[in-house]
């Protein structure tokens, strides 16, 4: 019993050690030590989790008047069960459907262990959220909104000025009616422009080349943005945060998007996923219960019986779906394939080329070319292009610039063969910068994306 | 009335200023012209069934809404494979998420087919396990990724130590059903990648030194003991 004989070891040595400075008592020190060493991959001291939580676990025992019993169940819980001399044993046993293992552990680690537990003090509720709120309509914002103040102000503005004007004017004309003078003709708005303008001709041509600009560049401006997706990020039904998954806990974009390797699509996760970590995870420490409890009903899980809903034919009984939406649009004429790019045997691209630094974003969402040439300027694997982000001319300037390596396993053997056999098709395509560029293996051909 | 040229400067500057001022709606990806084939009629993964023909609205458009389209294959059901060998390796997994299927895996012997490329396999076994369960089980197997330390999800026992005995069968099953805290992952690896898993697993349990003599003389001397489960290598 290799497993039993190293926890003994360590356990015994660590408790030889202990008796040896402080004889025969085990400090809180050493029961959170000996916590953490035996029971905390199952176990939580103020939580359920795997196992039922630890505080207050021996109160409930010794409400049983079965305070002694508690021992032997760590000893070895089955044997405890099936002797049937217990009965809180009973009760335990049916917390979860898979067995405690027989713990190596002497009695005085174990009291250690259950005063350590008792004497952890109920955690404090969390504060408010920091700085990094993980609400959609974020500072992003407040610039857009300064912009539209200034507006409103001005256009208000505009409406008193107007009506004061307006105002003074029947007030004259009411004055000149009533002192008996003849009725002033006023001039029609065309005959005041055009005067004004011929009085003005200065002013006006300069107000007419500053508004012809504005228009000819805000046009252009929004023109090339007609048909291009950058810097897009959508609500979603679950506030999920790249930031925290991707950034903080250091899960691999592939972990989740795990088909990205082998489909065209990179997957957007099943709940299953979700619930591998979510299905002891219940609280989060920004949104708290609110966003895992919608995970939660969707993949038919219960969080006070810790498991999932099962009908009478034992099949899971799931909620309705959480309907994403759709950041990163292809259209139907155009085939893309994450496998191809990402597979490490074929175009290795890193994530971030197409997608941006996401471990920053909160939600999924479109990046711009401006933060990836960033990312390619402190590392190599990027490369910075130009061409406007998801849009074709984008696809070929990057085809353009990657080289393929051939050597891969696989995939290129027989395109590399085949050029090895042609020492003038080889120079061609070396000639210009020694590499095997993606366009010059087709990548430019048409029917390549389009069929 | 003269017309004044602060009113005239102020309406120009004010109307300019609306102009470009703006802004787009989160959920509006932008500008469109004439979008051509955007919005797939067709019914591809991941697509909304609910906007099929332009009938956004109707009951029958509501439930296609929440229609799954990435559905579990029917049980029983291989991938294809060109090779009989291949396929073999992906024949339905003989042992029940239970306690006696927990202990009676830990005899389940790896195709020998992963046995003739030791070190490949290892290496592609450290990517996958790279990707899939270092963020909890760590860097070496430590139990200490950063899920763990940082967020205090229950932390797995260290490979080298708690979980040392496990066998490859072992350790090919909880990745497919999961145990206490970890989730199934066999959505996320299929038995191929589970098994390359498994194997580079059992190099952290000895600290990255891995023989093949040793791989095979373990899965084949392990049983299981009678009396408390515990499995026992030699």
């Amino acid at each position: 019993m290799k497993i039993n004989w190293i926890n003994k070891i360590k356990t015994l040595g660590l408790a030889l050690a202990i008796i040896a400075m402080i004889p025969s008592s085990f400090t809180a020190q050493d029961g959170a030590a000996l916590f953490k060493a035996n029971c905390a991959s199952c176990h939580k001291v103020l939580k359920n989790s795997t196992g039922p939580k630890l505080k207050g676990a021996r109160a409930l025992w010794e409400a049983e008047g079965e305070g002694e019993m508690i021992y032997e169940w760590i000893k070895n819980p089955i044997e405890l069960v099936e002797s049937g001399k217990s009965k809180r044993a009973g009760v335990v046993v049916n917390y979860s459907k898979s067995n405690m293992a027989a713990q190596a552990v002497t009695k005085e680690e174990m009291i250690a262990i259950l005063d350590y537990a008792d004497a952890t003090p109920d955690a404090v509720p969390a504060g408010p959220a920091g700085a990094d709120v993980l609400a959609v309509d974020g500072s992003s914002d407040a610039s857009a909104n300064y912009f539209l103040w200034l507006v409103v102000g001005l256009l208000v503005a505009g409406v008193v000025a107007y009506a004061a004007l307006s105002v003074k004017r029947l007030l004259s004309s009411a004055i000149a009616e009533k002192n008996g003078e003849e009725e002033v003709v006023y001039e029609t708005t065309k005959d005041r422009v055009n005067s004004w303008v011929y009085r003005n001709w200065r002013f006006a041509l300069f107000l007419g080349i500053v508004i012809g600009l504005t228009l000819g560049v805000e046009g252009f401006a929004r023109g090339y943005e007609v048909g291009t997706v950058s810097d897009y990020m959508p609500s979603q039904p679950v506030k999920y945060s790249h930031k925290l998954h991707a950034g903080e806990m250091g899960i691999d974009c592939k972990y989740c998007h795990n088909s990205a390797e082998k489909s065209k699509h990179a997957g957007i996760p099943t709940t299953n996923v979700c619930m591998n970590c979510h299905s002891t995870i219940y609280e989060g420490k920004i949104t708290g219960t609110e966003e895992i409890a919608k995970l939660h009903v969707a993949a038919g899980f219960n969080v006070d019986e810790r498991n999932y809903n099962y009908d009478e034919k034992g099949n899971v009984v799931e909620g309705t779906p959480i309907v994403w939406n759709k950041a990163h649009n292809m259209p139907d004429h155009v085939y893309f394939s994450h496998a191809q790019h990402v597979n490490e045997n074929t175009g290795n691209i890193d994530c971030r080329q197409c997608h941006g630094d996401v471990k920053t974003y909160t939600l999924g969402r479109v990046s711009t070319n401006k933060e990836i040439n960033e990312l390619a300027k402190i590392d190599e694997k990027i490369i910075a292009l130009e061409k406007p982000i998801l849009t074709m001319g984008w696809c070929l300037e990057c085809h353009n610039k990657k080289s393929v390596d051939l050597t891969k396993s696989g995939y290129y053997d027989e395109i590399h063969d085949r050029l090895k056999n042609r020492p003038d098709a080889m120079r061609r395509i070396l000639e210009d910068d020694g590499e095997v560029s993606v366009r010059e293996l087709g990548g430019w051909e048409c029917a390549k994306c389009h069929y | 009335m003269r017309i004044n040229l602060k009113y005239i400067s102020i309406f120009t500057i004010g109307g300019m200023l609306a102009f470009t001022s703006c802004i787009k709606s989160d959920d509006s990806p932008g500008y469109e012209y004439m979008p051509d084939m955007y919005r797939s009629q067709a019914i591809e993964a991941y697509v909304d069934y609910g906007m099929v023909k332009d009938d956004e609205t109707s009951e029958a458009a509501l439930a296609r809404k929440v229609t799954i389209s990435a559905r579990i294959p029917a049980e029983g059901s291989i991938p294809y494979k060109s090779s009989h060998a291949e396929a073999k390796l992906f024949m339905p997994y003989a042992y029940e998420n239970t306690i006696e299927g927990y202990d009676s895996s830990a005899t389940n012997q790896i195709p020998e087919v992963f046995l003739n490329d030791v070190e490949g396999n290892v290496k592609e076994g450290k990517r996958l396990y790279n990707i899939m369960c270092q963020h909890c089980h760590g860097m070496k197997g430590q139990g200490d990724g950063a899920v763990v330390t940082k967020f205090g999800f229950n932390p797995p026992n260290p490979y080298n130590a708690g979980l040392k005995d496990r066998t490859l069968g072992t350790i090919f099953h909880v990745i497919t059903f999961g145990k206490n805290a970890m989730g199934s992952h066999a959505s996320q690896l299929n038995k191929e990648e589970r098994w390359k898993v498994a194997m580079y697993v059992r190099t952290l349990q000895h600290d990255g030194d891995f023989k093949l003599e040793e791989l095979i003389q373990t899965s084949d001397s392990t049983k299981v003991s009678d009396s408390d489960s515990t499995i026992v290598i030699k």
